[in-house]
């Protein structure tokens, strides 16, 4: 299985639906004192916007 | 933000004051006269103290009570020292106030020891009230970033340092912070994790397996097709085989003279294979007494054992032995007793059970020993009946088996006789039907019989080739079943993988859109910070300099004379005067990203006010002239904290038409309490005389 993903499809608003969770993430951290690891928060805001049943499976048949 | 009033009280040699800061735009210069030493740069200080409790700057930051304060009061009282800023921001009126309280610990204690703090942000809501904000640290640097303070509140005398090498990278991220870069900057790197993070998980589940797992099943269902062909082509073998016997038996039973034998074998052929049925009956019978009593063998030993313990309970009296009226009425319902008697109404047995009916009521536990020992008992029988049906299924088999030896020792004894007939006897008038049969006309019956046993023994052996592919059939249909598992398993596995690639692919894609958007905003805040610094700089410049922002936002001044400009060995004039144009494009550009605030939503930008010492640091008058005439220009409200010999006529007549307030530091080496230093602040032109 390649890891290319150039060809991959997805949805435009996710796309931007994402962008716009992050970059609140980011500025919400910013204003704490003490930051938190944000990366599992990030992961988080794509997974929601992923979900598997949201992927094609692969037909290797 | 637009300042509007500090205020001091016993803070370092501020025993009380207070500045109010002009809000006027025309007039937007707020100039603080002192001399050296009477406390410009405390004051400057208290900005930073009030704002971020910063005292870095400060020498003897434990000394910062008012000493003649301290000096004054007794050991165990306080003084408190606080600073106090209103400033106007987003429209709204703010109050910010950091107060510490220090203990007198001795006589000569002048630092005293901090017994309170506190830090109290307010502001003003729409509707008129004052409200506090939850985080006021972080209310507080998200409207003046610390990392931006040294921008704003400054000492002028270092800040032609600020196209120094060494203060680049500061200077760069201040204005990333400055512009909302910042935002932008942690996502871009953090997204860069996260995509490696998916793609950490994409390894993880990606693999060649399913591939060659798909590969085996098909190679596996090829096989089993392949037998299932082979195992169909003996089985047609086998009835051809079949049809060849049964011919040479019409051939046989047609002959005079073995017609007889050959129909009586026949028979007992018949008989033979439906004595073989009754014995795939019987074994069939056999296995379903087993699968459904087999158990009773093994745990009757236990059930036997725990009767006995219950019944020597009962014996020693420690389980009430009297039985149970229900238990009683449930065996005369049964019409069963526990010895299996039938218990028929008017009986004998009857009466004689229902005779154990008592008027005592058996307790529980009674009651349950009594229908385990009954149960017990059920159990027994059971066992014993089950070893009887067995054996009799057994028996039984055992004796067909032996009508079965007799019958193929008949068949065989036929067979031979056949086999033994003379070649004399051969196949007169059958010569057609033989003709039209799989068989040599010209057979004697002794040589049809051979070929039949031939055959017979084909068949036979083809039968056992049967059985052997029906079992490996079985087994590559369950290694298949195997297969089919671990293929969707693998194929869950490989989802799994196609998911991780699509969210790879999503953090890279916002990642990317951000990296251009951050290119593309850097870039007009480059050009718009460059022209801005340009323009201030060309103003005043004495000589053909240009001022630029690089791509990397550094600052440099080059000779513009070349077509290629050159970087300068810049005079401290001209480092001073570029370091100020600097600063104020970037508070220009601030203030117009914030006006604008149409560009993007984390690029907000802001108002900033600018808090000068020194503005005119040690320059000649003719740069101190060119600096003042750009000071009004580099933000809406300029505050500056000079001396008398800095503020020379040539400065004072460049910037009279925009002062708004003005105020002088007056400063008693022994003005205070216990002749200590005291620094008070009065308004230019009502300053006292000492």
């Amino acid at each position: 299985m390649t890891d290319e993903a150039d060809d991959l499809e997805i949805n435009e608003d996710a796309l931007q639906r994402i962008q716009n969770g992050v970059l609140d993430a980011e500025e919400t951290q910013l204003s704490y004192r003490k930051p938190h690891d944000i990366i599992p928060e990030l992961e988080t805001i794509i997974e929601e916007e992923i979900r598997p049943e949201d992927v094609p499976r692969a037909t290797e048949e | 933000m637009k300042l509007d009033t500090l205020t001091l009280e016993n803070f370092r040699q501020f025993r009380d004051g207070s500045i109010e800061f002009s809000t006027d735009p025309d007039k937007n210069i707020t100039v603080i006269h002192g001399q050296n030493g009477a406390g410009k740069t405390t004051l400057l200080n208290a900005f930073l103290w009030a704002f971020y409790e910063d005292l870095q700057s400060v020498k003897r930051p434990d000394r910062l009570a008012n000493q003649g304060e301290m000096a004054a009061v007794n050991v165990g009282e306080s003084v408190s020292v606080s600073v106090e800023l209103t400033f106007e921001h987003e429209d709204s009126y703010h109050r910010v106030r950091r107060e510490h309280a220090y203990r007198k610990t001795d006589d000569d204690d002048l630092a005293g020891e901090r017994i309170e703090s506190s830090f109290t942000v307010e502001y003003e809501q729409e509707d008129g009230s004052l409200t506090t904000p939850k985080n006021p640290d972080a209310y507080i640097r998200q409207i003046v970033p610390k990392d931006l303070a040294g921008l704003f509140f400054f000492d002028g005398e270092y800040i032609s340092d600020l196209s120094g090498i060494d203060n680049q990278g500061e200077i760069q991220d201040a204005i990333r912070q400055m512009m909302g870069l910042t935002i932008m900057d942690r996502a871009i790197r953090h997204l860069d994790t996260v995509e490696h993070n998916f793609r950490d998980d994409l390894q993880k589940y990606a693999s060649d397996d399913l591939k060659e797992l798909i590969q085996r099943r098909n190679e596996l269902d090829e096989k089993i097709q392949s037998l299932e062909q082979k195992q169909d082509d003996k089985k047609k073998e086998k009835a051809r085989l079949r049809e060849e016997v049964s011919d040479i038996n019409r051939v046989l039973d047609g002959l005079d003279e073995t017609q007889e034998l050959s129909q009586t074998r026949s028979e007992k052929e018949d008989e033979k294979k439906q004595k073989q049925a009754e014995i795939s009956e019987i074994n069939q019978q056999i296995e379903q007494e087993v699968s459904k009593h087999g158990f009773l063998p093994f745990i009757l030993p236990a059930i036997r054992e725990t009767a006995e313990d219950i019944d020597e309970l009962r014996e020693q009296g420690k389980i009430p032995s009297e039985l149970d009226n229900e238990f009683v009425e449930e065996l005369l319902t049964d019409g069963h007793c526990i010895c299996e008697r039938p218990l028929v109404e008017d009986s004998d047995p009857y009466e004689a059970v229902s005779g154990y009916k008592t008027d005592v009521s058996a307790s529980g536990l009674d009651q349950a020993a009594i229908q385990y020992i009954s149960r017990l008992s059920h159990v027994n029988e059971n066992h014993d009946q089950f070893f009887e049906t067995v054996e009799g299924l057994v028996d039984e088999r055992k004796g067909i088996e032996e009508e079965i030896q007799n019958l193929t020792e008949e068949i065989d004894n036929l067979s031979t006789k056949i086999q033994d007939l003379t070649d004399e006897a051969g196949l007169t008038g059958l010569e057609e039907e033989v003709q039209g049969l799989s068989i040599d006309a010209q057979t004697s019956p002794s040589d049809l019989e051979s070929a039949r046993s031939e055959k017979k023994e084909q068949i036979k052996e083809l039968e056992r080739r049967i059985g052997g592919l029906d079992t490996e059939i079985d087994n590559k249909k369950e290694e298949l079943a195997d297969l089919e598992d671990e293929i969707s398993e693998a194929r869950e596995e490989a989802h799994e993988a196609e998911v991780a690639k699509y969210r790879m692919h999503a953090a890279r894609s916002v990642k990317e859109e951000l990296e251009s958007y951050y290119k593309r905003f850097q870039d007009t805040v480059r050009r718009r910070a460059n022209n801005r610094v340009d323009d201030t700089f060309s103003k005043v410049a004495t000589k053909n300099y240009e001022a630029q922002i690089t791509d990397e936002f550094k600052l440099r001044v080059v000779d513009s004379e070349y077509k290629n400009p050159i970087d300068v060995d810049k005079s401290r004039g001209e480092r001073q005067i570029a370091s100020l144009s600097f600063i104020g494009s970037l508070v220009d550009v601030a203030r117009e990203q914030y006006e604008e605030k149409d560009d993007a939503e984390y690029f907000t930008g802001g108002i900033y006010p600018i808090v000068m010492d020194s503005p005119f640091g040690a320059l000649d008058s003719d740069h101190r002239r060119d600096v003042s005439l750009i000071l009004p220009e580099l933000a809406d409200q300029v505050t500056v904290l000079v001396t008398d010999t800095q503020w020379d006529g040539t400065v004072e007549e460049a910037m009279s038409d925009r002062i708004g307030c003005e105020y002088v530091l007056e400063f008693d080496e022994n003005g205070g309490p216990d002749d200590m230093p005291v620094t008070e602040i009065a308004e230019r032109g009502l300053e006292v005389t000492h």
